[in-house]
């Protein structure tokens, strides 16, 4: 009869990806989810290309300013009143990218309006990250009243014509970074919250949910160390998306002309001041914002695309 | 009957558990019967095998027994104190000795985790004494104990078989050194020759860590060969209760009867002579199921008083308990010799 | 000649990077009225052998040999032609009957869909052979039936349904796919019984897909046991289960607990199936064989015939693997 040979686990027929064997006892390391999402993010040209242009773009803010000629403010008298023939962008001037309509420099703005409209897209997102995800997450999880209560302040809040309240925030406490932040933070993790309950929900009707509580695992304990870690892929990828979101919020405040005050400017004020003056032939002052404006938007969802493709747990 | 308390680990006295589902604004919510009236108790090193088919509350049992899901009504004692009674930090202490293996080796595994990970998490919340160094020294321990190659321990879920999945999802129930091990369809969703494996790999470790199995399945084969007694249940009730050989040799009540041929036999010169008398109809509704006897509808030895009466447990000799009015009856009919007999 | 003759027909998919082989040159053939079970287990191929006679492969997915049915080839017909084959001549119905059918769709419908499109028959005539089509597969009260949504109707009736549309069109050839794994023993019963009385009534040749052992012996007249891709062993039900020439099929027999005797032990197979993209060289099977030798490691074994009757095996081990006195027990 067929020999009966004991448990074994060859390592032919065990190891997926067969290795040989290191030694009589090294751990051989995983090829955790996410190394597999890496992978295929790569594949993904485009998400990749996207990548590349935005650390690119980050670089360049970094790294402009040291060989910007005019700083954000110094104006330059001698073009005043003739920026139509004299402001246009050339390198002997040291206005590389040109002149707005005062006589500033748009090369070093431009490098501050992004940076500015970065840094309020990504700190936004990630705050809206952060509080959006405990919330849902607890919601979610815990259900019932709570879940109920919970969802109920979302909806109440969501449902306030918030651009309203914005503009009046900024109109009563002043146009400061601040104020900005606080009232785009206010809203964005609304969305997230939601987002992140659903799949809780899903998430802790799983069965190594319950294997965790089944070897007693206190709630909270199985919120943070089994939920929150099988939702980061959908989190990653609702934020990406939720950066530009973002950016054209802000880029749109201040289009109005409420958002960022002067000296400092955003994207959106530069594209505001740019429309302008278009009529005076003067494209490069709009030109050049709205052409970082649109590579970054493009970028971030090229990239959050790809991000949720590659975390797609279909292809598992 | 011979109750030896001394040896007794678990007692489950008069379980039920209704779920409500359904119903919104407008219409009333369904009650669902999941379980009623469950008593039963399970001895220190048995395997008790728990069959049925959907709707039986075979699963539902068993996670009411380790407090996963709470029970309407009865007690669920252990080494004499009804777990029912404890405050969640009390039951969390108990979990230490009452460990579950799922049906669905991959899903019962966190996929971010590395087997080292998964294992060793009952150790750092019900061994919280216990440093780095100890735990990993008892996780490659368990994981040699369970066939797994140590050298896998930063190995992810996605990365192994089924067969090889399940094995860590013994280990984590393993690890803490349970006594009692409620085993929830664990071959279920393997392949038959891994299957064989895993049973043999549960039964020697079962005389290894001297444990104490709940073995709940559908597949009547797979119980007979890991179980010393067995409980059948239909549409949340018990219907019988005895030993391997006298279920299976020998079953009183027409429900096991009828599942007994029905199961399909690797023979094909057995199968041919078979007289098989499929059982008509289909599983009723747990929501509405039928009045009296569950299994009445389905029952060709059905009589009118069926519908008035749910069948006591009585006894048949020896442990045995039987849940049905005609049970005696049956037996004697001309016919029903019992398969030793017609062998 | 027979209804269906399958030669060397292979199976792969393109993935990103690389092309990876499900099946490798299986054959098999199939009488009328005859039928057979393909018997493995995870990779071993035979889900996608039944697929790619109907063509049902993914997109990525290519095959190449020969199916031949009723003597015409049938294996990367062009769609068009291919429906015609469909449902007319081959029928299938799948493992898990809550999926296989349209939820928004009346049951009725459905199947007077199949009769509309495939014999253009009139709407009240579809009706009335559909109805007695549910009638045939022994679901009572077939009228009201015809009239409910499919998740109205239990996993059972489901399947009986789905066997109903399947036989619609008097097919010659059915293939089940795991046709009984997601239902309950008692149910399980039943639908081999109409298996059974159905085969003989409409004289339907059926390929049955399964691991279930039992299912094969009481259904099946021939079997075919296929291996990470590969056929190891064909032959009639009764000479393999008694006098099983490829390890593989010896293992599984002992296996497969016997709900009449309860063993001590189970005679498992050690190791775990292969991965596809990482054959062993030389026999597949090799690495959990208990008989194997030299030759085993370097040459992979050609699926021969051998003995009297028909049966073929892909295995280098020559002599019996069941002592004869064990076949008289």
């Amino acid at each position: 009869m067929l020999a009966d040979v004991r448990v074994e686990t060859n390592t032919a027929a065990a190891a997926p990806s067969a290795e040989p064997q290191v030694g009589p006892a090294a751990p051989i390391k995983g090829r955790s989810l996410w190394q597999d999402a890496g992978a295929r993010f790569i594949r993904n040209r485009a998400a990749l290309v996207s990548v590349i242009v935005l650390a690119l773009i980050v670089v360049f803010t970094f790294v402009g300013p040291l060989v910007a000629a005019w700083s954000i403010e110094k104006i330059d008298w001698s073009i005043i009143g003739m920026v139509a023939q004299k402001g246009q962008p050339s390198l002997a001037t040291g206005h590389y990218f040109g002149a707005d309509e005062v006589g500033r420099d748009l090369y070093s703005r431009v490098i501050q309006g992004t940076q500015i409209s970065l840094a309020v897209g990504i700190l936004g997102s990630a705050v809206a990250v952060i509080v959006g995800t405990l919330y849902g997450a607890v919601a979610g999880y815990f259900g019932g009243r709570l879940d109920s209560a919970m969802m109920r302040f979302v909806d109440i809040i969501y449902s306030i014509p918030f651009l309203f309240i914005l503009i009046l925030m900024l109109i009563m406490f002043g146009r400061s970074f601040v104020v900005l932040f606080m009232g785009i933070g206010l809203i964005s993790w609304l969305g997230m919250s939601r987002v992140v309950r659903g799949q809780t929900l899903t998430l802790k009707n799983r069965e190594f949910v319950e294997a965790a509580i089944a070897t007693g695992v206190k709630p909270l304990a199985v919120v943070f160390r089994h939920i929150v870690p099988n939702l980061l892929g959908i989190v990653v990828v609702y934020a990406t998306l939720l950066i530009p979101e973002i950016i054209l919020l802000e880029s749109f405040i201040s289009f109005l002309g409420l958002g960022i005050q002067e000296p400092n400017t955003s994207l959106g004020a530069l594209i505001s001041e740019g429309a302008q003056t278009m009529q005076y032939g003067e494209l490069w002052q709009i030109g050049f914002p709205l052409g970082f404006f649109v590579v970054i938007l493009f970028a971030f969802f090229f990239a959050g695309d790809g991000l949720r493709d590659a975390l797609d747990p279909k292809d598992r | 009957m011979s109750i030896d308390t001394t040896n007794e680990l678990l007692r489950v006295e008069n379980l039920s558990k209704t779920f409500s589902i359904g119903g919104g604004m407008f219409r009333p919510k369904l009650k669902l019967k999941a379980l009623q009236d469950i008593s039963f108790s399970i001895q220190r090193g048995e395997t008790l095998g728990i069959v049925g088919e959907s709707g039986c509350g075979k699963s539902t049992l068993g996670r009411c027994i380790l407090q996963l899901l709470r029970a309407d009504e009865g007690r669920v004692l252990w080494l004499g104190k009804n777990l029912l009674d404890l405050d969640p930090e009390a039951m969390r202490r108990k979990r230490r000795d009452l460990q579950i293996i799922f049906q669905d080796p991959q899903a019962s595994l966190n996929p971010r985790m590395t087997v080292g990970e998964i294992i060793s998490d009952p150790l750092k919340t019900l061994l919280p004494e216990l440093n780095a160094a100890q735990r990993r020294q008892r996780v490659t321990d368990m994981m040699e104990a369970v066939g797994l190659q140590p050298e896998m321990i930063n190995r992810y879920p996605h990365e192994f078989s089924g067969g090889q999945a399940q094995r860590i999802g013994i280990a984590r129930a393993l690890i803490t050194e349970p006594k009692l091990i409620v085993c929830d369809e664990p071959v279920s969703a393997l392949d038959v020759s891994i299957q064989a494996q895993i049973l043999n790999l549960l039964s020697e470790l079962k005389d290894q860590f001297g444990l104490t199995l709940i073995f709940i399945s559908h597949n009547l084969s797979v119980v007979r060969h890991v179980s010393d007694r067995i409980l059948v249940l239909y549409l949340g009730r018990m219907v019988e209760l005895a030993s391997g050989a006298q279920l299976y040799d020998d079953p009183k009540h027409p429900y096991t009867k009828a599942l007994l041929t029905a199961v399909p036999i690797a023979d094909p010169k057995r199968a041919r002579q078979r007289n098989i008398d499929a059982l008509q109809g289909e599983i009723p509704s747990p929501i509405n199921p039928p009045s009296g006897c569950a299994f009445r509808t389905r029952c060709r030895y059905a009589i009118a008083r069926c519908a008035e009466i749910r069948p006591p447990l009585e006894n048949a000799g020896g442990d045995r308990l039987v849940a049905c009015i005609r049970w005696e009856e049956i037996d004697h009919m001309p016919g029903m010799e019992s398969a030793q007999e017609r062998a | 000649m027979p209804l269906l003759d399958v030669t060397d027909l292979s199976i792969g998919f393109h993935m990103p990077g690389r092309d990876l082989k499900v099946v490798d040159k299986v054959s098999f053939a199939l009488e009328q009225g005859e039928t057979l079970a393909i018997v493995g287990e995870s990779g071993s191929g035979k889900t996608q052998t039944a697929f790619s006679l109907i063509g049902l492969l993914a997109q990525n997915g290519y095959s190449t040999g020969s199916v031949k049915f009723e003597g015409r080839e049938i294996l990367n017909l062009k769609e068009s032609e291919l429906n015609r084959v469909r449902a007319e001549k081959i029928a299938m119905i799948f493992q898990d009957p809550m999926t296989s059918l349209n939820p928004y769709i009346r049951v009725g419908d459905q199947l007077v869909e199949v009769l509309q499109l495939h014999k253009n028959m009139p709407r009240a005539q579809a009706q009335a052979e559909a109805i007695r089509m549910l009638d045939a597969v022994k679901l009572a009260d077939a009228r009201n039936i015809f009239n409910r949504y499919p998740h109205e109707c239990s996993g059972g009736m489901r399947q009986r349904i789905m066997i109903a549309m399947a036989l619609l069109c008097r097919p010659k050839l059915l293939i089940a796919d795991e046709p009984t794994t997601a239902l309950d023993v008692t149910v399980q019963a039943q639908m081999l019984d109409l298996f059974r009385s159905l085969t003989a009534e409409f004289g339907t040749a059926l390929i049955i897909i399964t691991h279930d052992l039992g299912v094969v012996a009481g259904l099946a007249d021939r079997m075919l046991v296929m291996y990470a891709g590969r056929a190891v062993e064909t032959g009639t039900v009764t000479d393999l289960f008694y006098d099983p020439r490829h390890p593989y099929t010896l293992g599984l027999l002992n296996s497969t607990p016997n709900v009449e005797v309860k063993t001590e032990r189970l005679n498992s197979i050690s190791g775990s199936p292969p991965n596809l993209e990482q054959l062993p060289r030389g026999c597949a099977f090799h690495p959990r064989c208990a008989f194997r030798f030299e030759r085993c490691f370097a040459e992979v074994p050609q699926l021969l015939d051998f003995g009297a009757g028909d049966r073929r095996k892909a295995c280098h081990y020559a002599k019996p693997l069941v002592a004869a006195e064990e076949n008289a027990a």
